[in-house]
């Protein structure tokens, strides 16, 4: 396997390899929670931490797990872990909790974090699984933040914030509120907006690429030229 | 050793080992999670009536709940000079999801006059019923004692969720402080 680089690991799962827009994986709390900024956020942090603390643990006891039971004990550390955010979100953050439900227990079963362990935490070092999960939890923040930005802003005609430790609101604005379109914070609109989005990711994506290829063709066309 | 047991032995003292973590991280959380649950139900009482109110003893028999799931809690308040019974209810359904709220009945009117969400895990239609003028107003012209309560202003498929959950309050209320009348 090809060494990455400690920058590299860190950098490619935020947009290169991101697990949401590029691998299409744990779709079910994007669509699901990001009806607003402040649940996009708050599975974000908490996805955040449970990809963090699995991907630390795994790869420090890698060497120790029989290979027979790995996947048994990789999910018993991941509930575990998601349990435990669970209750703390729950005990500081109530109003978030309620409003988040059931995606909370159900990162467990998310695969982007059975998937990192599996893939990444139980073959590498445990500075490297901290900035894998680190960055494969802040791409999936990013994205997260991203659907909910447009669900939020054209499902309610602008954006609110509230302090989910106290549950009051810092600021709303809105300023489209006249013509919000209300389909966007409902299911159907998660995944119509999540569609346009994936969309203009790889129409860029594209662009990029094909860009890159004219580039190297130039490249090549001066070299010849020169040669000649 | 044989990895017959070399195996379950390796997995459960991982579990152990988490299950303890676990445990220390709920006895943490416990104190603050009830100061939650608490401060919930103070609300919940705040914007169920106006003003001061007194919970009132209430017989040990009237809070057998074992025929109506729905119903989790029932207390005797006085408010106002009148006495109220305020039910805790807790409704569930595919299409709503769960919808926590209380509902008080006046003992001497024998009709609704109260109404709040306490909780609504629902991300859909559910949101309508906390409403609260509206719904209780629907509840008082629907719920007054004589029939269960039937629909609200504005049906919609929802109104299963909260109908069961209102109509078992109805009646554990008529059987039991009206007299069996049911």
């Amino acid at each position: 396997m090809e060494k990455q680089s400690k920058k590299s690991i860190f950098i490619n799962p935020l947009i290169k390899e991101n697990a949401i827009l590029i691998n299409l994986l744990g779709m079910c709390p994007v669509l699901g929670v990001t009806t607003s900024i402040n649940n996009a956020l708050g599975m974000g942090v908490a996805v955040i931490l449970v990809l963090f603390c699995t991907n630390t643990f795994i790869s420090l006891i890698r060497k120790w797990v029989p290979d027979e039971v790995r996947i048994p004990v990789f999910i018993v550390i991941i509930a575990c872990f998601v349990t435990m955010i669970e209750y703390l979100m729950k005990a500081f953050t109530p109003d978030l909790a309620s409003n988040l439900g059931l995606f909370i227990p159900m990162i467990t079963v998310n695969c982007i974090i059975l998937g990192r362990a599996e893939a990444f935490a139980s073959k590498n070092t445990v500075v490297d699984s901290m900035l894998d999960g680190l960055g494969t939890g802040i791409g999936f923040l990013g994205s997260c933040l991203l659907l909910a930005f447009f669900r939020e802003v054209l499902g309610t005609g602008g954006i609110s914030f509230n302090n989910p430790f106290t549950g009051k609101q810092l600021f709303s604005f809105l300023p489209l509120e006249a013509i919000k379109m209300p389909i966007f914070v409902q299911t159907s609109g998660a995944f119509m907006m999540f569609g346009l989005i994936l969309g203009v990711f790889f129409a860029i994506q594209l662009k990029i690429e094909e860009s890159k290829k004219l580039k190297e063709k130039k490249a090549k066309e001066n070299l010849a030229k020169e040669v000649k | 050793m044989n990895k017959f047991v070399k195996l379950p032995l390796f997995l459960g003292g991982v579990s152990l080992i988490f299950c303890t973590t676990l445990a220390i991280v709920v006895n943490f959380c416990k104190p603050q999670m009830e100061k939650n649950e608490q401060k919930k139900t103070e609300e919940a009482y705040a914007s169920l009536y106006e003003g001061e109110i007194n919970i009132l003893d209430l017989d040990e028999k009237y809070l057998d709940f074992k025929d109506y799931s729905q119903i989790k809690d029932l207390k005797k308040i006085e408010h106002e000079g009148k006495n109220s019974y305020v039910y805790s209810l807790t409704t569930q359904d595919p299409q709503s999801g769960t919808v926590s709220f209380m509902l008080g009945i006046d003992s001497e009117a024998n009709k609704v006059d109260a109404y709040t969400v306490v909780a609504n895990n629902n991300s859909g239609y559910a949101k309508q019923f906390e409403n609260v003028d509206a719904v209780k107003d629907a509840l008082v012209k629907y719920g007054d004692g004589e029939g269960s309560f039937y629909r609200t202003a504005g049906a919609t498929k929802t109104e299963n969720a909260m109908k069961y959950a209102v109509n078992q309050a109805f009646l554990h209320y008529r059987n039991n402080f009206m007299g069996g009348n049911n």
